[in-house]
């Protein structure tokens, strides 16, 4: 799905969240967006999911704005919260069941499968689990969907290393599967270095530097940095940025 | 709909232990006659108990699912998950009303299903609930259950304000405050404007509208919450904030325009064969009588004919009066709310055009609609309950600029009240009714008559006129119109007067008159008016 961020500015009050933002997510991409706390990446994909109204710039995909057409997007997008934010009360099997009948391309057998993976029962309440498997269990829920964007807000805060490994591995799967253009925000900088294909950096609202991995890097050598991993670009384009 | 359809279901079927509940509450409703020391018959005992139960329970889940239906998943973060559904914003929106609603609903009908397979009386415990209700209200309320739903629906509208002001805590709930305080001081302005003119129906309808926007307005914004604000508390605060100043905006100038326009009609709206007209001196004429605004306002008018000026005197019941040369007109206006009102007098000058009506000192607590302006316009003249309702009445007599009194003339007997005329500026025609015990027909009749009281202390002297008359009190009872007291009026053969009264009026120049039925021809009362 093509995805156009272009002058996109974005204020909560008096602060401004995204400064007339620039964003090139290629088709089939798993676009890393980085940056410190603030910087206005869940502002921004707040607004790809239609959930704010950007207050300028134009922000479409597949050539549809996220706020009117949010409902018809979501057919064909999936997205998982910073927070897992699905009814306490509902059984994990229940959630499932529920999600899955609003989308034709459900695929109930991967949803349990993953779930069996992961080690979740699909019987307790999503309330009851704890904040690991609740992450898994949205990503579950997610992935099931069978998307052809997915938008994942740190999808691995708050997960120990297992249940992270859980996740990329997932991703990695998903990926090799159906080449679904991912863009997704995390601080697991040594994680997403192992699927990432892009990576945005934003600082105060605004892009610091995008591009493929492989260009970044050549790009910090040149520069005269050491070693060519992501946290080491991170620090080299993002580190020194306040909020 | 298909989203719709299953996010209902969601939250319906997440609040099975509610309907649990109202099911073990209606258990304990029908074996509440079971208990030691109930005397009342069991199945009005049921009506009651289910009725107070069920009332109580749909309030506090209005409440309770009020504030927290859209307010608790937003400010948690939870209404994302919603948002993330292909579902359209107003289907999300009204999923969860309508699922709230339902709720209500079942939950009311789970509490009233086991009592009512038991037994009970529960429409004679809305009867009398109503009833209550009614004596609270200081209105009559006997068909108010209908509207009961409503206010259920209301709360949990209002609940979602207040939580969404709570819990957000933003700027805007401030105008939140703002527009629903003035739609409560509109609401209370309009009834309370209609209430002084006793127009009880244009009340009802008020209400009504008033509840209709106002339900309608509150609903609105809430869709406006959902929908602009959708996941985002400040967004949503300040949709909702807009939406229900619109609502106020438009509710408190419908309260406001509605109440004056139906109390405030044109002189020329005064259906012509129901209005009743009065000379009130040589210029102006005093016209009351029904319009098709409302049947029940009968809005007094001075009329001025030759230039087709009017002017709407405020509620009050009684006539308007001229000074001997027409300079200044009379009359009086309710000051109050009480069920005992008070009647201010006001003046006004008919030599300047736009000079307005000046409220004069002198106020009383009257139920008569007849009193006197002096020819001069200098003093004026009063009828008062003195006691219990057999005591009879005191004449007052009263001067304008001071407020001094000028006489108390106590007529006793005097237990029905007649018309009062000054037959100059120191002598006053009081119409009384008699009471006295007539079996004929085994009716209690009134009789009438004619006292000329004159005080001692100024220039008054003690003679005294009655003229009697058989016949009824002179209201209609049912219209509440002045009939004219004097008709079939026999005279006293102590005393002067004419033997027989058709009725007693003023003519242009103010002197009086009185028409005899025989001759049906007018005849001064005085032989020397001056």
């Amino acid at each position: 799905m093509k995805i156009l961020i272009r002058d996109v500015t974005l204020r909560y009050g008096r602060t401004t969240a995204l400064d007339r933002l620039d964003l090139h997510v290629p088709e089939g991409s798993v676009y890393a967006l980085l940056g410190r706390n603030g910087s206005g990446k869940s502002s921004l994909m707040k607004a790809l999911l239609g959930h704010r109204r950007p207050d300028g710039g134009i922000l479409e995909i597949d050539g549809l704005d996220p706020w009117k057409a949010r409902h018809r997007l979501m057919h064909r997008i999936a997205a998982t919260p910073e927070t897992p934010d699905a009814p306490a009360a509902m059984k994990v099997n229940v959630l499932g069941s529920f999600v899955g009948s609003f989308h034709r391309s459900w695929d109930a057998a991967g949803f349990r499968g993953r779930l069996d993976r992961f080690g979740i029962s699909l019987t307790k309440p999503f309330g009851a689990l704890s904040r690991g498997q609740k992450g898994l269990v949205m990503l579950s829920l997610a992935l099931a969907q069978k998307p052809e964007l997915l938008l994942l807000d740190d999808p691995t805060l708050g997960l120990d290393p297992v249940a992270r490994r859980f996740v990329f591995d997932e991703l990695i799967g998903e990926l090799a599967d159906r080449g679904t253009t991912v863009l997704l925000t995390t601080h697991d900088l040594e994680g997403i270095e192992r699927i990432a294909t892009h990576v945005g950096m934003l600082g105060k609202g605004k892009l610091l530097v995008e591009g493929e991995i492989e260009g970044l890097r050549e790009s910090a050598v040149a520069r005269g940095a050491a070693a060519p991993t992501l946290e080491s670009l991170f620090f080299h384009f993002a580190g020194t940025e306040g909020n | 709909m298909r989203g719709f359809a299953l996010l209902f279901r969601r939250d319906l079927s997440q609040r099975l232990p509610l309907f649990i509940a109202s099911l073990a509450m209606g258990l304990f409703i029908a074996a509440i006659p079971l208990l030691p020391n109930t005397h009342a018959a069991s199945a009005e005992l049921r009506g009651v108990a289910a009725l107070i139960t069920t009332l109580s329970w749909c309030s506090i889940l209005a409440i309770l699912l009020g504030g927290s239906i859209f307010v608790r998943d937003l400010t948690e973060g939870r209404l994302a998950f919603d948002f993330r559904l292909p579902v359209r914003p107003g289907a999300i929106w009204a999923a969860r009303i309508f699922a709230a609603i339902a709720t209500i609903a079942l939950a009311g009908s789970l509490a009233l299903l086991l009592p009512a397979l038991a037994g009970m009386d529960f429409v004679g415990a809305i009867a009398g609930f109503e009833e209550i209700l009614g004596r609270i209200a200081g209105i009559e309320l006997l068909h108010s259950s209908p509207w009961w739903p409503a206010a259920v629906f209301v709360m949990l509208l209002l609940a979602n304000t207040f939580a969404m002001m709570a819990r957000c805590r933003e700027r805007w709930a401030m105008l939140d405050f703002v527009s629903l305080a003035s739609v409560v001081v509109a609401l209370v302005y309009g009834v309370q404007l209609l209430r002084f003119w006793i127009a009880l129906r244009a009340i009802w309808t008020l209400l009504t509208v008033f509840a209709v926007l106002f339900t309608l307005g509150a609903t609105a914004a809430t869709l406006a919450q959902l929908t602009r604000g959708r996941t985002e508390p400040d967004r949503a605060q300040k949709a909702l904030s807009v939406g229900l100043f619109v609502m106020a905006l438009l509710t408190g100038a419908f309260l406001v325009i509605f109440s004056n326009w139906r109390v405030h009609p044109s002189v020329a709206e005064l259906r012509p064969h129901l209005t009743k007209a009065r000379s009130a001196g040589p210029d102006w004429v005093e016209l009351t009588g029904p319009t098709n605004r409302d049947e029940e306002i009968w809005p007094r008018f001075l009329l001025h004919p030759s230039s087709g000026r009017s002017i709407q005197l405020g509620p009050g019941i009684s006539v308007a009066e001229a000074s001997r040369d027409g300079s200044t007109l009379g009359w009086m206006e309710w000051d109050d709310l009480d069920s005992d009102r008070t009647s201010r007098l006001y003046i006004r000058s008919t030599r300047a055009t736009n000079e307005p009506a000046l409220p004069t000192a002198l106020a009383w607590k009257v139920s008569t609609p007849f009193w006197a302006l002096s020819p001069d316009a200098i003093r004026v003249a009063t009828l008062h309950v003195s006691g219990g309702p057999d005591s009879g009445y005191r004449l007052l007599v009263e001067e304008i600029a001071s407020a001094a009194l000028i006489a108390s003339v106590p007529l006793p007997g005097c237990v029905e009240w007649g018309p009062l005329f000054f037959l100059n500026r120191a002598t006053v025609l009081a119409g009384c009714g008699l009471r006295r015990e007539d079996s004929e027909g085994g009716r209690w009749q009134a009789a009438f008559r004619v006292e000329i009281a004159t005080g001692r202390v100024t220039e008054f002297s003690p003679g005294v006129w009655l003229v009697r008359s058989s016949m009824a009190p002179p209201f209609n009872d049912r219209q509440r119109v002045p009939l004219s007291p004097w008709f079939e009026a026999e005279r006293e053969p102590d005393f002067e007067g004419p033997s027989v009264a058709g009725s007693i009026f003023y003519d242009s120049e103010r002197r009086i008159f009185w028409i005899d039925p025989k001759t049906q021809e007018a005849r001064p009362l005085l032989k020397n008016p001056s």
